[in-house]
């Protein structure tokens, strides 16, 4: 009996078959996967006896809820009341830095006497010790100006970065001026042999020699220091 | 930045001219710069015949040889320093002093500036030879 059954059933048969059984299975669906609407909340009930309230939790105990909430005004943004506060406290480091604005002037961009690249600079530090050199560039701007110069000391090229609101600096003068405009910003090719300028020593000791004729006094011990150090020993 | 195989100027009268570095002692980064001590090889005499004729009468001859290892104190560098004050200084070469074991200058005078980082790094033999610091 059962030969005329399989041959009638081929094994594919037999899957399409059970494929026709199949949707029954989702009326046995569980009631977890049930759809469920959100959960009501009850009101606690406004006429419970008094004598009740302990054992409801504490949160829903009347007047619990009747709790203001302090709702305090939000602090006034300090970006809102000092826009650019960098600004301020470059101005602030300046006061105090720079009391005069002397050295500010000294490289300030609208001022046409300014100290421009390529002119020679005689600074003094408050140790009394003198730097001088051609300005090869100028950089920063506010308090964090600097001034690189370059300098030739016993034939020896030396490139030092000042910083122009340095408290250490007593004084910064242009001992020469560069006879031509420069149409660079940053005069690096001075580095190169065939544009080095050399040592500024003589312009310099010419330079205070001028100025010493001009006030009347004597020359001031800045004169060569190199020289004047040697002279000690 | 002075590092192994960089070729330094010796500016003392030791008799070197041109020297090797070998090693930078005492420092994690390999990279000594002014006022750190070195290892070195001279690599070039410094001929002190015709220049100075007075020199050999007093008796300065060549302390040092070619293919001599000295200890030496690197006194200028090419690459910047930050000083304190926020100043740079650069010098247009890598110089150096040699040093005997004890940290004393093997030569008796020096030819050119060097950088005022010595004081800092107590080189006050060095400092007081130089010609100038800055």
């Amino acid at each position: 009996m059962s030969q005329p059954v399989a041959s009638r059933f081929s094994t594919c048969c037999w899957r399409s078959f059970f494929a026709e059984a199949r949707p029954q299975r989702q009326f046995r669906r569980s009631m977890v996967t049930i759809q469920r609407g959100p959960v009501q909340k009850l009101e606690v009930p406004s006429d419970l006896p008094p004598q009740l309230l302990p054992q409801l939790p504490e949160r829903y105990r009347p007047g619990r809820n009747r709790r203001d909430i302090v709702i305090h005004p939000s602090p006034i943004s300090e970006a809102e009341t000092c826009k650019d506060p960098v600004a301020h406290v470059d101005k602030q480091q300046l006061s105090i830095l720079d009391p005069t604005g002397a050295r500010a002037r000294l490289f300030d961009k609208a001022n046409p006497d300014r100290a421009k690249v390529g002119d020679v600079l005689l600074t003094t530090f408050k140790t009394g010790e003198p730097v001088s050199g051609v300005i090869m560039s100028i950089k920063g701007t506010g308090p964090h100006t600097s001034v690189l110069l370059r300098n030739q000391l016993t034939t020896i090229g030396m490139e030092m970065s000042i910083k122009v609101h340095s408290p250490l600096v007593q004084s910064m003068e242009i001992a020469q001026r560069s006879p031509k405009r420069k149409r660079r910003a940053r005069l690096y090719y001075l580095r190169k042999p065939e544009h080095d300028m050399g040592s500024v020593q003589k312009v310099v000791d010419q330079y205070l020699r001028q100025r010493a004729m001009l006030t009347g006094g004597k020359p001031s011990k800045q004169a060569g220091s190199f020289r004047s150090r040697k002279g000690k020993k | 930045m002075i590092q192994l195989k960089t070729m330094l100027n010796c500016i003392d009268n030791s008799g070197a001219a041109v020297v090797e570095c070998v090693a930078v002692m005492r420092k994690k980064i390999q990279h000594a710069t002014i006022g750190d001590r070195i290892i070195v090889v001279v690599q070039k005499q410094r001929s002190f015949g015709p220049e100075n004729p007075g020199g050999s009468s007093l008796g300065i001859t060549n302390k040092v040889r070619r293919g001599d290892i000295r200890h030496a104190v690197v006194v200028r560098a090419k690459k910047e320093v930050q000083r304190k004050d926020g100043s740079l200084i650069r010098f247009d070469d890598n110089a150096c002093v040699l040093i005997n074991k004890n940290g004393d200058p093997i030569g008796t005078r020096l030819s050119s500036v060097v950088g005022s980082e010595l004081r800092d790094k107590k080189w006050s033999k060095i400092l007081s030879l130089a010609p100038m610091h800055v």
